[in-house]
């Protein structure tokens, strides 16, 4: 894995954080022990992060913080899938996902409308959907074998850093779901059409949870 | 946890099966076989603890070795006590020696005599008066270390920092002699807001403010705000960054 990092010294210079700051954070859970990444420089053991995860974590901090206990902020970065269940009607009323979403997701994982709550997995799946649909990397046949591929995969990985991934190739549409998210490549004839993050996923949708900004 | 769960005393030698139980109390040799939770464990004498216990209070006075894990709400140790796994509780109070394989983590945590982690440490606030040794990183709120004997950690990191050597210890004396028994810290890095050091070890000491005191060797010190060395310590390079 070939990702951007930043020293420990470059993200408090960047962020204006104090080592205070930094520690305490992860003694809180804020910051997963895996993004302490040592590594050997010239001046001897130094602690890198991946550059655009920290970067991004650490500002959403700074803006929460204010709103939220640490405690509860520790809760929206877990991976941990939230324990709540909501009604059509007020993922609706919370803009979570669109209607058209709602709709297909409620249309192909439960056509007899049986259950009027839906788990956080269920979210999960359909804000995945929605943010596909919505930017037009999928076209609606293509939501439905991903709300099937969901239903039937997404509780395997619950609470890992997962991804999830829409490869294409001749025309034909593939979707991987993999825990732990790595870089993937794939033959030239095959196009990786899209990727999600199912971390930062749950992240953002436990932010419309709690009913924040994200 | 109410007290619906049974109690159990042991007098003598005794063991115990894993279970939910109320109040623990082993006078003499207590093993306790399988996973154990509990609202009290008291042992006085020795404790042999064959999986992992969970316990609103853990008190051992006396010898305690566990094979697997504990947790909980209060953990005193009065003797010693030898963990494989880890150690997790809201308050940890240590008079003697607690040796652990894995981790430790608490709110609140006092060391009279030693803590020797294998992995990694991290507390709110941790006060230590003798010696702390951790394989990994201790990360603390608030960290004070009064020296006594050898301490060592692979990363310090915290809001407050404080290292000092314990005024006229019979020690100074005797580490003329054997220099590995002085009461000395010795870590890669220290990173911290306030940092005050004495007779401390390091390859990189960084920090809003530092003071570094008497018997430190430092290879590199970086400062925001404040920086103040003592003659009697051997600072490479400082530099405000």
């Amino acid at each position: 894995m070939n990702e951007d990092l930043i020293s420990k010294k470059e993200l408090l210079d960047v962020t204006g954080i104090s080592y205070g700051q930094l520690y305490r954070w992860k003694r809180k859970n804020l910051i997963p022990e895996q993004w302490f990444i040592r590594k050997s420089s010239y001046t001897g053991q130094e602690t890198f992060f991946p550059r655009d995860k920290i970067l991004q974590r650490i500002d959403r901090i700074l803006n929460m913080k204010d709103d939220l206990s640490l405690d509860a902020l520790a809760d929206v970065f877990s991976p941990g899938l939230a324990d709540i269940r909501l009604t059509a009607g007020e993922i609706l009323e919370r803009n979570m996902v669109t209607s058209s979403a709602l709709n297909l997701y409620i249309e192909v994982a439960d056509p007899a409308a049986q259950s009027l709550l839906f788990e956080f997995d269920k979210l999960l799946s359909m804000y995945v959907l929605d943010q596909w649909l919505q930017s037009g990397d999928i076209s609606l046949e293509e939501g439905r074998l991903l709300i099937e591929m969901l239903n039937e995969h997404l509780p395997r990985i619950a609470g890992m850093d997962g991804g999830i991934i829409l490869i294409r190739k001749k025309g034909v549409s593939t979707f991987i779901l993999v825990a732990n998210d790595p870089q993937i490549y794939v033959d030239p004839g095959a196009k990786i059409a899209a990727h999600l993050s199912l971390a930062q996923c749950t992240e953002a949708l436990k932010l419309l949870i709690n009913g924040s900004e994200v | 946890m109410g007290s619906e769960f049974k109690d159990l005393k042991i007098n003598g030698i005794g063991q115990v099966a894993g279970g939910t139980y109320g109040k623990i109390v082993a006078d003499g040799l207590a093993t306790l076989n399988g996973d154990i939770v509990c609202n009290s464990l008291t042992s006085n004498g020795t404790l042999k603890v064959k999986n992992s216990v969970e316990a609103g209070k853990l008190r051992s006075n006396g010898t305690a070795s566990v094979s697997g894990s504990v947790r909980g709400g209060e953990l005193r140790v009065d003797g010693s006590m030898k963990v494989e796994g880890n150690v997790e509780f809201g308050k940890i109070d240590i008079n003697g020696m607690l040796t652990l394989g894995g981790g430790v983590s608490a709110e609140h945590a006092k060391v009279d005599g030693g803590i020797k982690i294998g992995e990694n440490a991290e507390f709110e606030t941790l006060k230590v008066h003798g010696l702390i040794r951790a394989n990994g990183m201790i990360n603390a709120g608030e960290l004070e270390i009064l020296l006594e004997g050898s301490s060592q950690a692979r990363e310090i990191g915290g809001e407050r920092i404080v290292v000092r050597q314990k005024q006229s210890s019979p020690r100074r004396l005797l580490s003329l002699i054997t220099p590995s028994l002085a009461a000395k810290l010795t870590a890669d890095s220290i990173e911290g807001d306030l940092v005050e050091l004495e007779e401390t070890r390091a390859r990189i000491v960084r920090g809003d403010a530092v003071k570094i005191g008497p018997g430190c060797e430092i290879e590199r010190v970086e400062y925001k705000r404040h920086c103040e060395i003592d003659p009697r310590a051997s600072v490479g390079s400082a530099e405000q960054v």
